[in-house]
This record gives structure tokens, sequence and C-alpha cells, in this order.
């Protein structure tokens, strides 16, 4: 019971941390270049391992859903599906998957060994607002580059699926891509972009948050990098279900599906 | 343009090295431990205390986020099938056969490479930087044998039991929430179940969760014991060990789902 | 120029100061001791704002601190400066780049007289040639040093010391002790050095304030100090004199042989 009082009151406690985040983007704005900057290190960092990971899931993807639609003769629609189903909700998961277990964990570290060896409040200490100088632009640069990279998955995983389908399934590339615009309609990107947003602001309000308020020396830096990656992991996993769910409410209820 | 060029020979030369440097170390690593394994003293109570570390804590966590996962796939598989053919009398069979061959391992596994990945790689890079390891060889044991092998056990023991236990628990809430969301009795999510399930789906999750469960430990540990001094050592190599580790059991995922299709 | 009256400090159901109250003149050089653990880096932390007391009150220049805001404290951080017991010097930033770090977030000096300023501060701590390189580049009592130049670019009319020359081997723990001393006479600050090192203080302070549970037990100049009957004070004495004895010793029979 304390542990669930204990979480409810961590939740709490992040949530004020992201008011204070937007707070400090309103009233004290960053120059663009510190943003910047930290946007280009997000991607570059995450690009390679998403990239990779995009191709094999796409893969995976195709080698499922090729044995199952193999029964059904429907093995045109391998690509249609395949897509739909990687940008309404693959995508945006495996992103967010592997921007925490990537770029979360390492902002943790880094803010919290920023933290614990007394740089947070020398920077206080030298006149300057902690939240404005490190706080911030890390947090923009998660969620600006969580898109380039969901681009980029779903680029990847398009062609891992495409060569997996035609090495498994026998079906060519524009078999694959032909009923891609059939199936993929307009509110199912919208939906993917939506729920990619929302992973990303709250991966980066728990890296953030953990990183900052770390304490006890380098075994503590470690404890916050392996808290944020779980925290993060059931957030994530949790508001998967509470948008999709709250996406197919508004859907029936304007009877589009 | 030229110079860039010529610059790019070296160090493509430079990096074959080293990724055949880091290679051999990793080889060197896992035959170490496979020996090591069959060496005694068996520390039955050490790897019970790690499958408690594994299972135990990951536990609840793990069935939430399961059932979490079951509803959408429910939610997508429907909206899909709706959508293509009209009629999602197919998604609970369709469903069911992607948790037992997909979802109840792979999430499991993932979610198992940042709770106990990252513990293992922050306790073992811990002990690395404040020279416990090197005082564990100056009293005569072997960190391999001492640190690895319980937790490889123990990872593999308890990645299949959270597996099947994850699968058990997921098909039981896919089965709820296709009977309040999508109106399909238990029975019928059962019949369906059984014309799109095979046993050999089972016996493939178990398989995947055991080398998922190998691969985590094995990553941790050897990424642990490379761990740089300072604090910001023990959080670089806890990022590095859970980014291989997911990507490596993605990977596998792939290659063991390509070659499970072949038994179909 | 410095007073806290009454000074309380609680973390959760611990009270770590229980009612501190002492005073400090301009241009002295007091110093803080007491066995770790006892609150003196708290007691220096409520000084510059980054934590703020439960009761009591702190009086700096005329002013009383205790109940302002993080803006207002600003004004408080330019004319008191705080050196960490850790170097905390910004990891991706050159020492150039952190000695003018305050200076800028101060707005203290237009930017075309940096250079000047951080030179000049750099001198006042003895380190040269090393501008452009990184704090891990550096060894780690240029690091010390060179936290001391960021703090001292601000030429504070106040210098705080958590703990100087804990972890130091004993040629660089005289080096900045000297270098404190030097400092002080050179910018004419009040000095405020929290310390456990007995030795240092009798050598070079103007006021000693010796702490024990979260009160002060004694205080007075070093002359004071030594006739004095608090037994803390005594064993800390003790331990200081026999020292010096046994190197007194060492000293005359090396001169014997």
């Amino acid at each position: 019971m304390k542990s669930v009082i204990g979480a409810i009151d961590e939740m709490g406690r992040a949530i004020l941390f992201l008011g204070d985040i937007l707070r400090t983007m309103v009233y004290r704005p960053n120059r663009s270049h510190e943003i910047f900057d930290q946007i280009w290190k997000v991607t570059v960092q995450s690009f390679a391992t998403t990239g990779m990971a995009g191709f094999f899931v796409g893969g995976i993807m195709a080698v499922q859903f090729s044995l199952q639609m193999n029964e059904f003769g429907a093995l045109g629609y391998l690509g249609g599906l395949a897509t739909s189903g990687t940008i309404r909700e693959v995508g945006p998961l495996l992103i967010a998957f592997m921007l925490a277990g990537k770029v979360g964990a390492y902002t943790s570290a880094e803010l919290g060994t920023m933290r614990v060896t007394e740089q947070i409040d020398a920077i206080r200490c030298l006149g300057a607002d902690p939240m404005q100088e490190i706080v911030v632009p890390r947090f923009i640069a998660i969620i600006v580059s969580s898109f380039f990279l969901l681009g980029l998955g779903l680029m990847m995983s398009i062609g891992g699926g495409m060569l997996v389908g035609s090495i498994v399934a026998g079906v060519n590339f524009e078999e694959y891509m032909r009923h891609v615009p059939t199936i993929v309609a307009f509110p199912s990107i919208v939906a993917g972009l939506i729920k990619c947003f929302v992973f990303a602001v709250i991966l980066s309000t728990i890296c953030t948050f953990k990183g900052y308020n770390a304490s006890g020396g380098a075994k503590g830096v470690g404890i916050s990098v392996v808290n944020t990656a779980v925290v993060t992991m059931i957030g994530i996993v949790m508001t998967d279900w509470l948008t999709s769910f709250l996406q197919e409410a508004v859907l029936n209820w304007f009877g589009v599906v | 343009m030229g110079s860039a060029l010529l610059n790019l020979i070296p160090s493509l030369g430079r990096s074959v090295i080293q990724t055949q440097g880091l290679l051999s170390e990793i080889s060197a690593f896992l035959f170490e431990v496979f020996k090591e394994i069959f060496r005694p003293p068996f520390r039955v109570r050490e790897t019970i205390k790690q499958l408690h570390f594994v299972a135990n804590e990951s536990l609840i966590i793990i069935l939430v986020c399961v059932c979490f996962a079951a509803m959408v796939t429910i939610l997508e598989s429907s909206f899909h099938m709706k959508l293509v053919i009209q009629n999602d009398s197919m998604v609970p069979g369709f469903a069911a056969m992607l948790i037992l061959r997909e979802l109840g391992a792979v999430v499991t596994a993932l979610l198992l490479t940042s709770r106990v990945g990252a513990g293992f790689t922050a306790e073992v890079g811990l002990m690395k930087i404040t020279e416990q390891i090197d005082a564990l060889r100056m009293i005569g044991l072997r960190p391999i044998h001492f640190l690895v092998v319980p937790r490889l056990i123990a990872c593999i023991l308890g990645a299949v039991f959270l597996t099947i236990f994850a699968n058990g628990i997921c098909l039981y809430s896919a089965m709820l929430v296709s009977e309040i969301y999508l109106g399909f009795t238990p029975a019928t999510f059962l019949l369906a179940m059984n014309r799109f399930v095979e046993m050999q789906d089972f016996w493939f999750s178990l398989i995947k969760a055991a080398v998922f469960g190998a691969l985590i430990p094995l990553v941790s540990c050897f990424v642990g014991f490379r761990t740089q001094a300072g604090a910001e050592g023990v959080g670089s190599a806890t990022t590095k060990s859970v980014v291989t580790s997911s990507i490596g059991i993605i990977i596998f995922d792939f290659v063991l789902s390509y070659l499970f299709s072949f038994f179909y | 120029m410095i007073e806290f009256k009454n000074l309380v400090k609680r973390f959760g159901t611990r009270t770590i100061l229980k009612g501190i109250s002492f005073k400090i003149e301009e241009g002295q050089i007091a110093f803080i001791l007491g066995t770790s653990g006892t609150g003196k880096s708290v007691l220096l932390k409520n000084l510059v704002g980054l934590l703020r007391p439960d009761e009591g009150e702190i009086w700096v220049d005329g002013r009383e601190i205790s109940k302002l805001s993080e803006q207002e404290y600003l004004e408080v951080r330019k004319i008191c400066g705080m050196v960490f017991q850790q170097p905390a010097l910004f990891d991706s930033l050159s020492v150039f780049e952190n000695v003018a770090f305050g200076l800028r977030k101060h707005r203290i000096v237009e930017e075309a007289l940096i250079p000047q300023r951080v030179q000049e501060a750099l001198d006042a701590v003895h380190v040269k040639g090393v501008e452009q390189k990184f704090p891990q580049q550096i060894s780690y009592g240029m690091q010390k040093r060179v936290s001391l130049a960021r703090t001292v670019a601000l030429r504070p009319k106040i210098l705080l010391f958590d703990e100087p020359t804990t972890g130091l081997d004993p040629i660089t723990t005289t080096a900045i002790n000297e270098l404190i001393q030097e400092l002080s006479r050179q910018y004419k600050t009040t000095s405020l050095v929290v310390s456990h090192d007995m030795k240092c203080a009798l050598d070079i302070a103007d006021q000693i304030i010796v702490l024990d549970q979260g009160n002060v037990v004694d205080l007075g100049t070093p002359e004071q100090l030594k006739k004095s009957q608090v037994p803390l004070v005594k064993d800390f004495l003790e331990e200081v004199l026999a020292q010096e004895a046994q190197s007194a010793l060492e000293e005359a029979k090396g001169r014997r042989s």
C-alpha cells in the first residue's frame, strides 16, 4: 500500500516538474541554437539503433502476418496491414522504447551526474536557472527528435517488411505497396503522430525528472537510470492503451469506423 | 574531397580492427561463461536469490503491461480486420496467435531488459569501479563464475516462467476484452484460439523466452565488466547495456520467427 | 557582515541545525569546524539559498535574506560566491567557458571584458595554459583551482568554501589553504570556510566556530580556542598538537642525523 502511495506521490511531483518546465519555456525562452544542438545530439544518438530496430521489426511483422494471410489468400494486403499497424501502434511504441532505452537513460544519467557532482547547485550560484540551461533544451529535443525518428523507423520497417515479404511469401515490392494507401487512412496517421507526441512527452518528463532529482553518488545515478527506463515503459504501455481506447471511442462516436 | 576519401580508408580499417578486437573479447567472454556453467561449486542459493530479483520484482509490472498490451492488440486487430474484411470474427484467434508467438516473450523480455538488465549492469559496473571485482580475484574467486553464472541461470529460468505467466494473463485479459468490447463469449474465444493456435506456438514462445533470458544477463554483465570509472561510468554502461539488449532481442526475435516459420 | 540568528533546519523528522547563532565581521576569515555530518554544509547552503531555513534569520551586509525568492536571491549570489566541495565544473564547457559562466549569467561585465577577467581569475589561482582544455583533461587539483577561479572571477564580497581540502594530499592542501588566505587579502573578501581541518583553522583563521550535533559549542579566535574547556574542542586540539609534536620530533631527528 505504501508503495502505491509513494508511486502516486512521485507521479504528482513529476507532473509538477512538467509544469515547471512548461513555465520556464514560456517565461524564459532559450536561445534556439541550444535547442538545435540538443536535437541534433538526440537524433544522431538514436539514429542507427532506431533504423536497425525498425528494419527488423518490419521483418518480424511481415513474417507473422504473412503466415496467417497465406491461409486466407490475402497476401496482397500484407504491405498495407503491416504499414498501417506500424504507423498506428508499433512505430510510436518502438520509437518510444528505443528512445527510453538510449536517450532516456542517457539524459537521466547525465542530469543525475550533474546533480551529484553539484554542477546544478553551481549553476544556481552563478546566476543561471538550471531548468532553462539544461532541462528545457533536452526536453524539447527529445520530443522533436521523436518525430524524425518515427519517420526513419517507419521507412526502415517498410523496407524490412518488403524484403522479408518477398523472401518468405514471394510478395514483390509493388504488390507490397499497392494496398498501403487503401488501408493507411488519414486518421491512422494522425493517431500515430499523437501517440508519438504523448509518448515523447512522458519519456522526457520522466527522464529529466528522475535525473534532476538523483541523489547518492554514482550508485544514485545508476538507480535513477534504472528507474527511468522502467517507469517510462510502464507509462508508455498504459498511455498506449489509453490513447488507443480514446481514439476508438472518438472515431466510433463520429461514426467513422 | 580527395583527403576525405583518403581518410576514409584508414578510419574504416581502424573500425574493422576495433570491431575485431571487440568480437574476440565477446567470444572469449562467452566461452568463459559456458565453461564456468559446468564447474562446481554450483551456487544454488545465489542463483535462487537472483531468481527472486528477476522474477519477484518484475512480476507485477509485467502483468500490468501485458494486460494493456493484450487490450491494445485486440483493439488494433479488430480495427484492421473490420477495415479489410469487414468482419472481426477472427480477431480472437488472430490475437491469441500473436500473443503467444510474439507479444508474451518479447514484451516480457523488453521489460526485463530495462529492469533486470540495467540492474545487473549497474551492480557489476559499480563493483568494477569500486575495485570489488579485483578484490574477488585476490581472494581467489573467479568473477565470471561468481557473478555471471548465477545471474545467467536465474534470468533464463525467470524469463521462461515470467513468459508463461505473461502469456496466460495476456490471453485471459484478451479474452475479457473480447467479451466486453467485441461481444465474444469466452467459449468463442477459446474455440477460435484452438483453430489458430498450435502446440508449436507454445514451445516456440518458451524457446524465445529462454534465448532472450540468456541474452540479457550476458550483455549486461559483459558491459558491466567494462565500465569506465567516474559517476558517468555507471550511467553510460547501463544505457549501453539496455540498448544493446533491446536491439539484440529484436534481432533474435526476427531470426527465431523466421526459423520457426518453416515449422508450420 | 554575516550574522546567523537562531538558525533551525530540519529534514523530515531530523533536526540538523538546532539554533545556530554567530556573527562574522567584514574582512575576516572564519572557519566552521565540526565532525562529518553535523550540518556544516547545510549551514553554507542556507546562506546562498540552495536550502531555506525553517526558523531563524540570516543577515548579510545589513539585509535579512532568508525569506527572499529565488529571483531575489540572485542579488545575494552576486556578492556571495560559493566554492563547492567537488570542483563541479561543467563537463561540456572548456575551462575558459567555465570561468566565464558566472560573469555572463550575472551580467557583471560586458562581453568584451570577459577574457581579461577570466585571465585575472586564473592567474590568481596560479593556473596557466589550460583555458581551452576541458575539465576531464586536467588533474583534480587543477579542477579545484579552476572551480575557485570561477567563483573568484565574480569578485564577490563574501567567499564560501565547502570543505576545500577534504580528500586532497598534504601538499595540495597547503597550497589551497595558502590560496584562500591570498585571495582573501587580495580581494578583501570575508571568507567562511567549512572544514574539519583544525590545524589549518588554527593557522589562518581570524575566528573559529565549532559545531557539534547541530549546535555551536564554542567560538573564538585561535588563541581563545586553544584555551577552550569544551570536550570536543579539546579532543580536536589534542589531535593537532599531537601531530605537531610528532612532526617537530621528526624534524629534530632529521637535523641531528
